[in-house]
């Protein structure tokens, strides 16, 4: 069962941001001003005369004192959330609001070159409040012409917002009754109960500013993505990228879209310019996995060694291949050579991964330039994992976390002798000393080495310690079961950790090539290796 | 640990090993061309096959400034990271969380300055990045780079490490927490519920990390992943059919003392699993009633507020727009 994340999180939608549009604060505010007659609804034609008049006063006076005093845009946002409650009386009408007539816009919107978003502070208030007043409604049956209305907020269109801004400004004949609390309950976002902790005064609207909850879609489906598209859909929310000549973003996750030509421009902009690799990235969909070619070595240029892929071109009637990095023309081998097709592709793109696909695994046992190499340079024998655990068996230890450790260990290494019972594994315990165990004696005879400052291996380590899981898994078990019996014996205080492993003097380390420090963890790193695909000794060479 | 500039050497790497690397030119590319890129891993298998790994990667070339602000955010995210580690590491501390906000700061200057022809007081962000402010100051809020002594050193030594290597999908939760109101889960048909398809559970939508979306009346799921702790907050005025159907039992009150885990409704304890059980190891579980005085690690966790002394992203958004003007005139 494909499950990534753990459920954590719903897969989403590709990641897409909205243009904001750009206004100008008088241009909003004056045809406003200009279309109040306009919107008068007979609900409110029994308004006394002079309170409307002292109300399109105080607006004017607020728009001059807006753009006069930037200071003074804290004054409308104490409102905003009064006009909320308003805004929602008046939401119950919905029908009469759709038969209103629109002013046009005075001046046509020109979107901007780059993509944007701008904060604006009243717009943000502006937004907020509608999205404040949503959850309120006590009824369902009003509830998509708020959705669309929000809809049209977030679209940014001049005419919308002029209505809302109207809206707003109408209802404010009763907005100068509520108390201080009311303003606060209507922060909240239940309308029944009050919040745990008091907002504080805010300069900018934060329901309408940049956050997750706003920008980052929640919706439900498993995106699926062509990965030579160039789309980068977030991780956090979960994609499956197909490979069709690019690698997938959860391998290699470029930080732009496009390459900046020279060094000037990302200097200028101070935007990164790098990559994040993830090269055995994991969990995978099935569609996901990379394919592994066997049975011929990797095809690459002569000159910067890069290797053969997808982005190569051939020329020549496909005898000879063009090398994307340093431009260089090499021979195509005989028994790799293949016809073109009309398009220059080469007839046989689709049975060759590394031609058709953006991730591609190669089996390089067999050829020795790739093989592991001692310190005289001789290849060394291919050979499963060796895992060597250095395990703490302090008095501390004892009482904090070596029953739960040993327990998650015996039974990760139960597992994973089921899928690498080729693997191998030793064990040495400390404290204050060094132990070692001759495992494969009945009784498990414990050897002790006090001298921590010239260790050495008390026993031939290689032929007595080392374990397969695949046939010795009895012994494993046998001197787990133990290794609290001894360290109740040794009962040690102290420990040498500090700083150096003492498993790497010993020399025991030089079989094992897994980092010894990491024993000294939690259960749940023990855990990890189910699911996990390691190497040893590994070499990533990126141009 | 490499020894030369195109390799880097790796005693192991694991499914979730991350690493970040930036590019530098060497000379100017054209326009009509592409830039390619290739990662090439030889490694060992557990049981011992030798295999290179080989992720080929051709993008476009733009060659103008705007075309350069249609940025990723995971990866700049991390990239913000990882120069924040650089920095922490061999400049110190105050140089990191300085250099992290003068970045950010430089980059909407120069952005303003692409948008010329736009006259506008607003504070302009590119359309793809606009969460990087949000996400540089959780970052100056994270245990790993937070001012002072209240992070114990070792804690923060180990949250650097961490940091290394986080794997991308987890680069988001780890900055801003994932919130979830899960007294709508009885009203809400969607949530709380495995979907059929995937067997996954369809989560609730988040909220917004601000003291506005908690409220004594509702009960709150919050995650996070930098402690490893998945927080159920219940606050003191919990509707009784509410509390019914979520823990079974009207007063909410009794949740964690009487009532636990098991006692759950399905619906909540479906939100739960999918916080607690993640592909890397279980997390902690802790229950908190409003006004317990535990409940100051969860409020810590609204990174919009400045609990904790630090700035609040109102605050900074005031900042960056001040500074952006400032450089116009």
């Amino acid at each position: 069962m494909y499950d990534p994340y753990g459920s954590a999180q719903r897969p989403e939608q590709p990641y897409y941001y909205p243009q904001g549009q750009q206004q100008q604060q008088p241009t909003q505010a004056v045809p406003s001003l200009t279309s109040w007659p306009q919107y008068t609804h007979p609900q409110y034609g029994a308004a006394p005369p002079p309170a409307a008049t002292a109300t399109a006063t105080a607006d004017a006076a607020l728009v001059n004192n807006g753009a006069a005093m930037p200071a003074q845009y804290h004054d409308p946002y104490a409102f905003a959330p009064i006009n909320g409650v308003q805004d929602h009386s008046n939401y119950y009408p919905v029908p009469n609001y759709a038969q209103q007539p629109q002013p046009p816009p005075l001046m046509p919107q020109q979107p901007p070159m780059p993509p944007q978003h701008q904060i604006q502070p009243q717009q943000q208030q502006t937004a907020g409040a509608v999205a404040a007043s949503v959850p309120a409604l006590p009824f369902t049956g009003a509830a998509p012409a708020l959705s669309s209305r929000t809809d049209a907020g977030g679209s940014g269109l001049p005419t919308a917002r002029q209505v809302e801004q109207t809206q707003q400004r109408r209802p404010s004949v009763g907005s100068f009754s509520p108390t201080h609390s009311f303003s606060q309950r209507e922060q909240c976002a239940s309308p029944i109960g009050r919040c745990a902790r008091p907002p504080p005064k805010r300069s900018v609207d934060l329901k309408s500013a940049p956050n997750p909850r706003r920008d980052i879609p929640q919706r439900l489906g498993t995106e699926e993505i062509y990965t030579s598209s160039g789309q980068l859909p977030l991780s956090a929310t979960g994609f499956i990228a197909v490979d069709d000549g690019n690698a997938n973003p959860k391998f290699f996750r470029p930080t732009a879209n496009s390459v900046p030509a020279e060094e000037r421009l990302v200097k200028d902009s101070n935007v990164f310019f790098g990559a994040v690799l993830a090269p055995l990235c994991r969990p995978l969909h099935p569609r996901e996995e990379v394919p592994l070619v066997e049975g011929r070595p990797p095809v690459r240029c002569h000159r910067c060694r890069a290797y053969i892929s997808c982005h190569v071109r051939f020329t020549d009637m496909g005898r000879y291949w063009l090398c994307p990095f340093c431009s260089m023309s090499n021979e195509v081998g005989n028994e790799d050579f293949c016809n073109l097709d009309a398009r220059g592709q080469r007839l046989d793109r689709e049975e060759r991964p590394e031609l058709s696909r953006g991730s591609v695994e190669y089996d390089v046992g067999p050829y020795e330039e790739y093989a592991l190499r001692d310190e005289k340079d001789a290849p060394i024998a291919v050979r499963p994992l060796h895992y060597l655990f250095l395990l703490d068996v302090s008095q501390k230890a004892i009482a904090k976390f070596l029953p739960d450790y040993v327990d998650a260990l015996m039974r990760s290494l139960h597992e994973m002798a089921e899928y690498y019972p080729q693997c191998r594994v030793a064990f040495i315990t400390y404290a204050a000393t060094l132990h070692f165990y001759n495992v494969r004696h009945p009784r498990i005879p414990q050897l002790i080495v006090a001298d921590v400052d010239n260790p050495f291996v008390p026993l031939p380590f290689t032929s007595l310690c080392w374990l397969t899981l695949g046939t010795d898994l009895d012994l494993v078990d046998a001197f787990l079961m133990r290794v609290l019996e001894y360290a109740e014996d040794l009962m040690e205080s102290d420990c040498v950790d500090g700083g150096r492993c003492p498993g790497c003097h010993a020399g025991a380390c030089g079989a094992a090539r897994r980092p010894c420090h990491s024993v000294r963890t939690q259960g749940t790193t023990a855990r990890r290796w189910r699911t996990e695909v390691e190497g040893a000794t590994s070499l990533i060479r990126h141009r | 640990m490499s020894q030369d500039p195109h390799d880097m050497d790796l005693a192991h790497v694991q499914g979730s090993s991350t690493f970040f690397v930036e590019f530098a030119h060497e000379g100017k590319l054209e326009k009509t061309s592409h830039a390619y890129f290739q990662v090439a891993l030889l490694y060992t298998t557990r049981g011992g096959q030798r295999r290179v790994r080989v992720h080929s990667v051709r993008m476009p070339v733009v060659t103008t400034l705007s075309g350069v602000f249609e940025a990723d955010l995971e990866a700049t995210l991390m990239g913000y990271i990882h120069e924040a580690i650089g920095n922490s590491v061999n400049k110190g501390l105050q140089y990191a969380r300085n250099a992290a906000q003068d970045r950010v700061q430089k980059m909407l200057i120069a952005y303003r300055r692409v948008c010329t022809s736009n006259v506008t007081s607003s504070l302009l962000m590119p359309s793809r990045l606009r969460l990087i402010p949000l996400f540089v100051l959780s970052l100056l809020k994270a245990d790993a780079f937070v001012e002072g002594t209240t992070v114990p050193i070792d804690d923060r030594v180990q949250k650097l490490f961490l940091l290394m290597t986080l794997p991308m999908h987890q680069c988001v939760a780890y900055m801003y927490p994932t919130l979830y109101a899960v007294h709508h889960l009885p009203s809400d048909p969607k949530s709380g519920v495995l979907d059929p398809e995937t067997g996954r559970c369809m989560m609730p939508t988040w909220q917004q990390l601000i003291f506005d979306s908690i409220t004594n009346d509702g009960v709150y799921v919050l995650c996070d992943e930098q402690a490893r702790i998945v927080y159920l907050w219940v606050g003191s005025a919990v509707a009784p059919d509410v509390a019914l159907e979520l823990f079974g039992i009207v007063n909410a009150l009794d949740v964690g003392r009487t009532v636990f885990f098991d006692d759950f409704g399905e619906k909540l304890k479906n939100v739960l699993y999918a916080c607690l059980m993640r592909d890397d190891g279980m997390r902690r579980f802790v229950i908190l009633h409003e006004k317990e005085r535990a409940e100051e690690a969860f409020f810590r966790q609204l990174k919009e507020e400045n609990e904790g002394g630090f700035m609040s992203y109102d605050q900074l958004l005031v900042r960056l727009h001040h500074d952006v003007r400032k450089s116009m005139t």
